[in-house]
């Protein structure tokens, strides 16, 4: 760490590097509680019943909205079901809504960003146009439409939360590409002969993705919160589905009389979203640090 | 034109603690005591929560039931119905019928004004007779009840309206006793829908002050009402001064406000905050609509529901009276049967026509051939699942939480038998579709409230299949159409009987819904909040009689 | 609300577009005013185009969108499939409404109202679109803009106070920012709506009138807002208090205090501004479902009914103001942002 600090301060990035490094330094303990924790969401995506010996879907009406005990970590919903063992085989969906939908919009925005910042004047004057429209257009509503469309399910979820987040990732990619564009090396390898594909492949797209893989990480998080918004107006996954935020939208009904249902549920998607962001925020700071090297 | 007392109809805290305990609900509408402590005192705003939005306060347009509501309040009707389905005269003062069945003659009050001050005379419905009928106006509900057999009105003197009829319809005046048709100021409808929609003017104890869509409508008393109707306590203007109806679509919220004294009525709590509400002191009123009950109502023309045994089988697994204890809290009946209890003309018989038996289920499947298991142990047939999806609204206050936990039971149920149940949330533009289209096998949280047996041709008539688009079931059968329409035209009321009954069977054999419980009125509200009533029509609240002690 | 968050976590002056690209959306963070060439007409002129262009477009999608919806309009406009409108109902609407034109027609019949000032009438609340609007939109801008003057004050709040603090300090700073900007607004507004309005009864459960009613819904859309903001003006912040003319402060003797809001903080409010902007759709996005959840009147709650409803006149009409709020309040941040920082004044 002390390397990277006087590295960077005498390449003359200067001072924020080297707060930022500090900030890391007390900040560590996040990112290994982060990794902690999504094993934790490995091991329930990978073998749910390690962690559980109940079933997600075991209805069990005798024994409705019971109150969290030993029996039931998490308590039991309004059909009597484990709401623990619903949290734990929720995370499958939950976290591929996440990863799936974060990386859709990763790639319509590579594409559109990468078209727009090596197209002429025209091709990045249409799509910046567009993505001007897309941005004044509020991404619930788009989602919204989406959803009426096509229908409530994870799979529209995942399409709807991934093409609604596409336009912010895709401004990003486009600024990127142009600043590397023009950087210094990229000009090098022209002046060297290397031909177009090659210079794209090797070192523009290497160069401008990289900050993608921060903003990815940050972005599983949010694609969590923001479908389970969806799904809390209903336009989520079908019951029984034991889907996080299908189950705060159930237990809403219930919060006056059984906090759990929705307590549990909520809690895990910011669990994540804090996992993920604080991880995000390490491998930000860590790409900073090689930034600078390059 | 006679005044009878009546009691309000309200079940008594400690008669409604006894149902809960035990589990079981009573016909709570028709029965109880009243708690009338003290003499009511006039003054006072109430607030009231309802559950829903109304697009439009003018219940003759489009015709649903938060309209309805409204309309209780604002209009009065040309009749009355009382307990038992007895038809009693309101605006109108007495009528006739042709031995035909085909011409009523209706003389009407000539002491009433509209809350605008115009004048109330047969006139007034004619036009707003004319008016439901009439494509252009929208009326879903009271032109889907009027339009087929409505030929013409005629005013024969200022206070005297011959309505004629191109064929005999029995369930006529059970349908102008409805909230839904409350007679309307023909000065307010020439104002055009918009206008009328915000201010729908009636004869009835409240007018409309303001109007904020999907927020609030606040109504205030009329102070020259002398249109009691004859189930009312008091005569002359209403107690309350004002009432502030508020939407609020969360029924947590609702139960919240009403616990914090934030309101003094509301609409629908929540089934799992009963015994709380009850323990603190507030009251419960429910009131059962009659009609059709509430329910899923399978697709006769799709596979596997084509198939009789399939449907039977499936009412038979669904153990509904046991799923409905636990979703429900115990707040709501079974209804086994086609009809609600309050109908007039209902079989008690059918109401233990498919008790619950998964070994009964089985037996049937079994011998229509759904005899192999699929890996998750649900039946097959020549390599095809036993697999029914039901669709049901996902928009927000569509389908209540407490029916999402019952279907989510009745699937747990069906498993048992084999059976695969899918449920498929959906929007509103999509169930519209679904409507439309008739492309589903089963729909969910179906009902009917009507005060008519004649709700049977509605739902299930090959009449209702070809023009209407009202029967979900796409079921078609000649012999319970005639028996039917000779119902409807059977101007004998025990001939009458006698054919809605074979009519229930009929249609209770054929298995076309997986029938749960009846919609019902259900009101909770403070301690000091008194002579709360629902019309026994089609189970409106009614705040006429309604006053708030100090 | 996640080009919100990605915006955040990493500075977006990093991702700047390069000058040659004048480009650079008009009106978009990120972009803001450091890159502008061209100054006075031609740039008033390029903003109103792009903001006429946004409208059409908005316009344009949302029409599409509402016409590929399963199910016919006439039957959402006759009373919706739960009050069964009969065949000829259905038939009789569809007429009226000229739902059976073919579609382009539809578009162009119904462009060329919108070019007139004509919203068109609402079929899902029975009223003009216009008043509609007028009845909603300023609980809106009300909620929105309480939220994002709150979301701004926790923000600078939190990082006047706990930047480059006693370690604790920082990471307590640090840590909370980060939770708030995890927690999912409707759960938030749940968990306040339990604590505050259902369990406590400080605040009325049907939310109440005037300021008593604004303060859950202002609450539930501030504090992930602050959170993300306030990620964004700590690294700024922090950047800040190191930098030349800060230490030359502190050798003329100002106290700490007196760098932080004199110096430091207009520094670290350039991005948040920036945010500020983009925060106006995750604001509206977010009003949605805060208005559901507290059932309070305004354009988020009729943009959810009109779009479930088929109600093309009124989804296209939210959607307009929607965007023109956009287009507005990214002009004013720009301006805001040139007189927050004094160097883009010379700079032209």
């Amino acid at each position: 760490m002390t390397a990277i600090d006087s590295h960077t301060s005498l390449s003359g990035v200067s001072s924020r590097a080297a707060s930022t490094t500090r900030l890391l330094g007390r900040l560590r303990i996040g990112p290994i509680l982060s990794v902690v924790f999504l094993l934790f969401l490995v091991v329930a995506v990978v073998d749910p019943s390690i962690l559980t010996h109940y079933q997600p879907l075991a209805v069990d009406p005798a024994h409705s909205l019971e109150a969290p005990s030993v029996a039931h970590w998490f308590g039991t919903d309004q059909s009597g079901r484990d709401i623990f063992a619903r949290v734990v085989y929720g995370a499958s969906a939950s976290l591929s809504i996440g990863v799936i939908a974060t990386a859709l919009g990763m790639a319509v925005a590579v594409i559109l960003g990468v078209i727009g910042g090596l197209g002429g004047r025209f091709v990045d004057g249409v799509i910046s146009r567009v993505l001007e429209i897309l941005f004044a257009f509020p991404a619930l509503l788009l989602a919204l439409l989406f959803v009426t469309i096509f229908g409530a399910s994870v799979t529209s979820l995942i399409i709807s939360v991934g093409l609604g987040s596409a336009p912010g990732y895709a401004r990003m990619v486009r600024g990127q590409v142009i600043a590397v564009k023009n950087a210094p090396y990229v000009e090098a390898s022209y002046v060297l002969g290397h031909s177009r594909a090659r210079i794209l492949r090797q070192t523009i797209l290497p160069n401008a993705m990289r900050p993608l893989l921060v903003l990815g990480t940050l972005g599983i998080g949010q694609s969590i919160v923001w479908a389970s918004s969806l799904s809390f107006l209903g336009l989520g996954a079908a019951p029984p589905a034991p889907e996080w935020g299908a189950m705060l939208a159930a237990g809403r009904d219930f919060i006056s009389s059984a906090w759990w249902g929705e307590f549990f549920p909520g809690a895990m998607i910011v669990l994540v979203t804090l996992a993920t962001t604080s991880l995000g925020r390490y491998l930000a700071r860590r790409l900073e640090g090689r930034g600078s090297e390059a | 034109m006679s005044r009878t007392p009546t009691v309000p109809r309200t079940l008594s805290v400690a008669a409604l603690a006894l149902v809960l305990a035990s589990g079981l609900v009573a016909c709570a509408g028709q029965s109880g005591s009243t708690v009338a402590s003290s003499k009511p005192v006039y003054g006072g705003t109430l607030t009231y929560l309802q559950d829903r939005s109304e697009t439009c306060l003018d219940p003759e347009v489009g015709g649903d039931i938060p309209q309805a509501m409204i309309g209780q309040q604002v209009t009065d009707d040309l009749v009355y119905e009382g307990p038992g389905g007895k038809i009693e005269p309101w605006l109108a003062k007495s009528w006739t019928v042709s031995p035909n069945g085909l011409t009523y003659t209706f003389t009407v009050r000539d002491d009433v004004k509209f809350t605008d001050g115009t004048a109330f005379n047969a006139a007034a419905v004619k036009t707003n007779l004319d008016r439901v009928v009439d494509p252009k106006t929208g009326s879903s509900t009271d032109g889907g009840y009027i339009a087929p057999f409505y030929a013409n009105s005629k005013v024969l003197s200022p206070y005297v309206l011959q309505v004629n009829l191109k064929q005999p319809d029995t369930a006529l005046l059970n349908v102008l006793a409805q909230g839904y048709i409350g007679i309307e100021s023909p000065a307010g409808i020439a104002r055009g829908q918009e206008k009328n929609c915000a201010d729908p003017i009636g004869t009835g104890p409240f007018k409309i002050q303001s109007y904020t869509p999907t927020q609030q409508v606040v109504l205030v008393k009329n102070k020259n009402y002398n249109t009691a109707p004859p189930g009312s306590a008091h005569s002359g203007p209403a107690y309350l001064d004002k009432i502030i109806w508020k939407i609020v679509p969360d029924g947590t919220v609702r139960y919240a406000a009403l616990t914090k004294q934030q309101a003094d009525v509301i609409y629908y709590p929540p089934a799992q905050d009963w015994k709380a509400l009850l323990a603190s002191g507030q009251k419960i009123l429910t009131h059962e609509r009659p009609g059709s009950p509430n329910g899923i109502t399978f697709n006769v023309t799709k596979a596997p529901l084509n198939d009789v045994s399939v449907r039977q089988a499936i009412i038979y697994a669904s153990d509904e009276a046991t799923n409905l204890k636990s979703a429900y809290f115990g707040t709501y009946p079974y209804v086994g049967s086609p009809l609600v209890k309050g109908t007039p003309d209902y079989d008690a018989s059918l109401q233990n026509a498919y008790p619950a038996s998964v070994s009964k289920a089985n037996s049937l499947l079994d011998a229509a051939g759904w005899t192999t298991r699929d890996a998750a142990g649900y039946r097959t047939k020549n390599g095809v699942e036993l697999k029914v999806t039901i669709p049901y609204g996902s928009d927000a206050g569509q389908t209540a939480a407490e029916d999402l936990t019952l279907y989510q039971d009745i699937q747990a149920s069906e498993k048992k038998a084999g059976i695969n149940i899918v449920l498929q949330p959906i929007g509103t533009a999509a169930l519209n579709n679904l409507y439309s289209s008739h492309d589903y096998q089963t729909l969910a949280g179906d009902y009917w409230i009507t005060n008519t047996p004649d709700v049977l041709r509605t739902l299930f008539s090959t009449q209702a299949l070809k023009f209407y688009g009202t029967n979900g079931d796409e079921y078609s059968n000649p012999t319970l159409d005639k028996l039917l329409n000779d119902a409807l035209s059977e101007q004998d009321a025990t001939k009458r009987t006698a054919l809605y009954q074979q009519a229930q069977k009929l249609v209770s054999g054929a298995a076309l819904q997986l029938n749960l419980y009846p919609a019902q009125e259900r009101l909770a509200y403070n301690a000091n909040i008194h002579g709360i009533t629902a019309d026994y029509a089609v189970g409106l609240p009614d705040f006429h009689d309604t006053w708030i002690s100090k | 609300m996640t080009a919100t968050a990605t915006a955040t976590a990493t500075e977006p002056t990093r991702f700047e577009d390069d000058l040659d690209s004048d480009f650079s959306a008009d009106f978009s963070a990120g972009a803001t005013g450091a890159n502008r060439r061209g100054g006075g007409w031609r740039r008033v002129a390029r903003t109103v185009g792009t903001g006429i262009l946004v409208l059409w477009g908005a316009a344009t999608v949302t029409f599409i969108a509402v016409n590929a919806m399963p199910g016919n309009p006439a039957i959402a406009m006759a009373g919706g499939a739960g009050s069964h409108p009969s065949k000829a109902l259905v038939a009789a609407v569809t007429a009226q409404y000229g739902f059976d034109k073919p579609l382009v027609i539809q578009y162009l019949m119904y462009l060329l109202q919108l070019v007139q000032g004509h919203l068109g009438f609402s079929s899902s609340q029975k009223m003009q679109v216009v008043d509609v609007i007028a009845q909603s939109i300023w609980p809106t801008l009300l909620l929105t803009g309480s939220a994002l003057v709150l979301a701004w004050v926790i923000a600078i709040a939190s990082s006047l106070l706990t930047v480059r603090r006693r370690r604790a300090v920082s990471s307590l700073g640090s840590g909370l920012e980060v939770l708030s900007a995890a927690l999912p607004q409707y759960w938030l507004g749940i968990v306040l709506l339990e604590v505050f309005a259902f369990s406590l009864g400080w605040i009325p459960a049907t939310g109440g009138t005037g300021v008593v009613g604004l303060i859950l819904p202002a609450l539930t859309l501030a504090i992930p807002l602050a959170g993300f903001m306030s990620q964004v003006t700590r690294d700024e912040f922090d950047a800040a208090l190191e930098q030349p003319f800060v230490v030359s402060a502190r050798a003329r003797g100002m106290s700490d205090g007196g760098v932080r809001v004199r110096h430091a903080l207009r520094h670290a409010i350039l991005p948040g501004l920036t945010l500020s902007g983009w925060a106006i759709g995750s604001l509206i996005s977010g009003a949605v479902i805060v208005e559901t959840l507290f059932s309070r009147n305004g354009l988020g709650g009729a943009l959810l009914g009109a779009v479930t409803q088929q109600d093309m006149p009124l989804t296209v009409g939210v959607t307009l103001i929607v965007a023109l709020t956009y287009v507005i309040a990214n002009i004013v941040v720009d301006a805001f942002y040139v007189i927050a920082d004094p160097r883009l004044r010379s700079r032209s």
